[in-house]
């Protein structure tokens, strides 16, 4: 089989069935042909995104890719979950996340290339600076999901509905800690990530501290360490702190695609 | 297949009259032997407080009593109880007014038999008969009842067969259709909004506010999950104090209630007052002093001891009051019915598919018997014949003769045992017609 001829489309489609299939499970819960339909198109779906980004492997790259390297690890933490957790609805909440982060990766794909200016040196630099983001992107998406999954099961507690066996969710609490580690994880990974990106910037002349994705980077770092703050100082626990890791995730694409309509001088060359 | 089926439940019969007929577990084994003696070898009986029911069973096709004559056995039964002034359950006490003639029982009484006998057994297994649709208590009584028969010996091929395939399709139903979901009772569907908030339970303090009965019981099962602490609060400091001796539990004094408030991570709340004792005032004061700690309500007293604004603050997780549980457990019910027709359907499924699989059973030793006996003539009169004929065949001629008495044989049989195969899927009593006509019946029959 010719692995580059694998394009976005199959693998967004694979895990596009798999998602309509997670739907469809909240009204036949206890239909096992459609769990194993949503298990073998995320794996699939995971097959064809690892043949693509491997076929198509760079040490760095732009945002697109990063984006590609992003929802390829929630797509696989999203299949662990789906196969550990039997009956929760685990797919239905990370595949939109993962099918955005592809979307979002394709349209800036190709937009932004390689910084053309860096020098050989700088090499392992930008790799562990786009590792580290890529990680504590992670993070962020993680304690995302958990923060949705969060306002859903907190708005059917409080509206006192029956539960059935359709949509199950793990319990406040689980998802309190999940959230929780996720920003803890993110915020050391994405705040070295940044300062290396600082560390780069330094030497130019031309990158100032209102640059959008200095700005946009840095934002996230101060979300971060606010929600950190509400979590351990001030013990919030509750839906506050689940809007907060929304935010942070929306900050976090914000982050990676902000070149796209605003100047920066991220890419070594002077904006777009 | 002979069975058949002849009972009462809670749509039939009336209460009074469905308590005096239930039989506790030291009277089953009497009971149990007393049909055998006079019915027929197989007997099991399945009593509930919502049914009695009496499954008869013989592998002959011999008659199976009828409602009629077991009506007046059970009434007779009835009399003699009545006499002795003693409940048929043994336990002394609940009066008999009056006794009851055969025919007024047996209005009350319904009757299936084979096919229908089966599924009939198969919808009380997956609780599609119950008051409560998808109970799943009935599908342990019917396992206790097959057990007790068991013991006794009382049970045969048939009914074995039969009630160990009523438990793997209660199984089937539960698990493939949704007639069993969610729970019923407030006590566990209490619980299973708790576990919706709560992932471990093991560092939580339960506080039970007040003695009652649902309060109790609640706590109960909650106990399953071994919380870190229980506190027993109550006006009443002696009843707190048996109930947290009961339930290893640390008694609160009434009067530090806020304080109280502010351990608990779990409250059940079942006291008698007539006001609401928890206001959304009171509890604001207490909160900022839990650190943010999650709360859980549930709140089984009426009329209510929590203040419903409560459920607005952010600081509580969940707040659940009698009338809610109520309500979801309608809801519960709602839903459970929308799956009957697919439970229905199984249940119809299984019971061909058990018939089917009986018929093959029990034909398969009728047919090697036939095809014996014949075996049997068909040498006896191919002997009497080469015999007469002796030294004046050759070996050819010999098999000649034999191949065409087998053929003969074989081409007698084939009718007659493919109608059988037909007719015995289709419930009906050819075999035991051929059984006869070829004087094929064994005494253990």
């Amino acid at each position: 089989m010719d692995w580059n001829r694998v394009s976005v489309i199959c693998f967004a489609a694979s895990y596009g069935v798999a998602w309509l299939a997670e739907v469809l499970r909240l009204w036949k819960p206890d239909w096992k042909p459609l769990r194993l339909v949503m298990l073998g198109f995320t794996a699939a779906g995971l097959v064809a995104h690892t043949a693509y980004l491997a076929t198509r492997w760079a040490p760095i790259g732009g945002e697109g890719r990063s984006l590609m390297w992003l929802a390829w690890i929630v797509a696989f933490l999203g299949l662990y979950g789906a196969v550990h957790y039997r009956r929760i609805a685990w797919a239905l909440f990370v595949l939109p996340v993962v099918l955005g982060l592809i979307t979002l990766g394709s349209s800036l794909a190709g937009k932004q290339g390689l910084p053309s200016l860096v020098g050989p040196m700088d090499t392992w630099l930008i790799t562990a600076h786009v590792a580290l983001l890529i990680l504590g992107g992670v993070g962020v998406c993680v304690s995302f999901i958990a923060g949705v999954m969060y306002l859903v099961q907190s708005w059917r507690l409080r509206h006192k509905q029956a539960l059935g066996n359709g949509l199950r969710l793990l319990s406040l609490e689980r998802l309190e800690a999940m959230i929780r580690h996720g920003v803890a994880w993110a915020f050391p990974l994405w705040t070295a990530g940044v300062v290396m990106g600082l560390i780069m910037l330094w030497p130019r002349q031309e990158w100032s501290w209102f640059d959008p994705k200095v700005l946009s980077g840095a934002l996230l770092v101060v979300v971060f360490a606010l929600l950190l703050d509400l979590r351990y100082r001030q013990h919030e626990r509750g839906r506050r702190f689940a809007w907060g890791a929304i935010l942070a995730f929306v900050l976090l694409l914000l982050a990676l695609s902000i070149e796209t309509f605003a100047p920066s001088w991220h890419r070594f060359g002077g904006g777009s | 297949m002979n069975v058949t089926v002849i009972g009462a439940n809670h749509r039939t019969m009336p209460m009074g009259l469905r308590e005096r007929l239930a039989v506790g577990r030291e009277q089953m084994p009497t009971m149990l032997t007393e049909l055998q003696a006079r019915f027929a070898p197989e007997v099991v009986v399945l009593s509930t407080c919502n049914r009695f029911e009496v499954y008869l069973a013989r592998l002959s096709g011999e008659l199976l009593p009828s409602a009629a004559v077991l009506a007046e056995w059970l009434a007779a039964r009835l009399t003699t109880a009545s006499t002795q002034s003693l409940h048929p359950s043994g336990s002394a006490g609940l009066p008999v007014s009056a006794g009851i003639t055969a025919v007024e029982l047996q209005r009350y009484l319904y009757q299936y038999q084979q096919r229908e006998a089966v599924r009939h057994l198969f919808r009380v297994a997956c609780g599609l008969d119950s008051l409560v649709v998808g109970e799943d208590q009935i599908a342990n009584q019917v396992k206790s009842a097959y057990e007790q028969a068991q013991q006794v010996g009382t049970v045969g091929p048939l009914l074995h067969a039969l009630f160990q395939q009523a438990r793997v399709v209660s199984k089937r139903v539960r698990r493939e259709t949704g007639v069993a979901q969610g729970k019923m009772s407030v006590a566990s569907l209490g619980l299973d909004y708790l576990r919706q908030v709560f992932a471990s339970f093991r560092d939580k303090t339960v506080l039970l506010l007040g003695a009652g009965k649902i309060g109790e019981l609640t706590l109960k099962h909650l106990l399953a999950l071994r919380p870190k602490r229980v506190l027993v609060c109550n006006r009443s400091r002696h009843k707190a104090e048996i109930l947290a001796q009961a339930y290893q539990g640390e008694v609160w004094p009434w009067d530090r209630l806020d304080d109280a408030l502010v351990e608990a991570d779990i409250i059940l709340s079942a006291t008698g007052s007539q006001e609401v004792v928890v206001t959304r005032q009171r509890l604001e004061k207490v909160l900022p002093n839990r650190l943010g700690r999650r709360m859980a309500i549930l709140d089984l007293a009426v009329p209510r001891d929590f203040d419903p604004a409560i459920a607005e603050l952010e600081e509580v997780d969940l707040l659940l009051n009698v009338d809610d549980l109520h309500r979801i457990r309608d809801e519960v019910l709602r839903e459970r019915l929308k799956h009957v027709p697919a439970a229905e359907a199984l249940v119809q499924s299984e019971t061909d598919s058990f018939i089917a699989d009986w018929a093959r059973r029990s034909l398969g030793p009728a047919i090697a018997r036939l095809c014996q006996e014949w075996e049997r003539i068909r040498l006896e009169v191919q002997q009497q014949c080469l015999s007469r004929l002796n030294g004046k065949l050759s070996p050819e001629d010999l098999a000649i003769i034999e191949g065409a008495f087998r053929l003969l044989q074989n081409k007698y049989l084939h009718v007659p045992l493919t109608a059988l195969r037909e007719e015995v899927q289709r419930g009906g009593r050819l075999l035991e017609a051929l059984l006869r006509l070829f004087g094929l019946h064994t005494s253990s029959d």
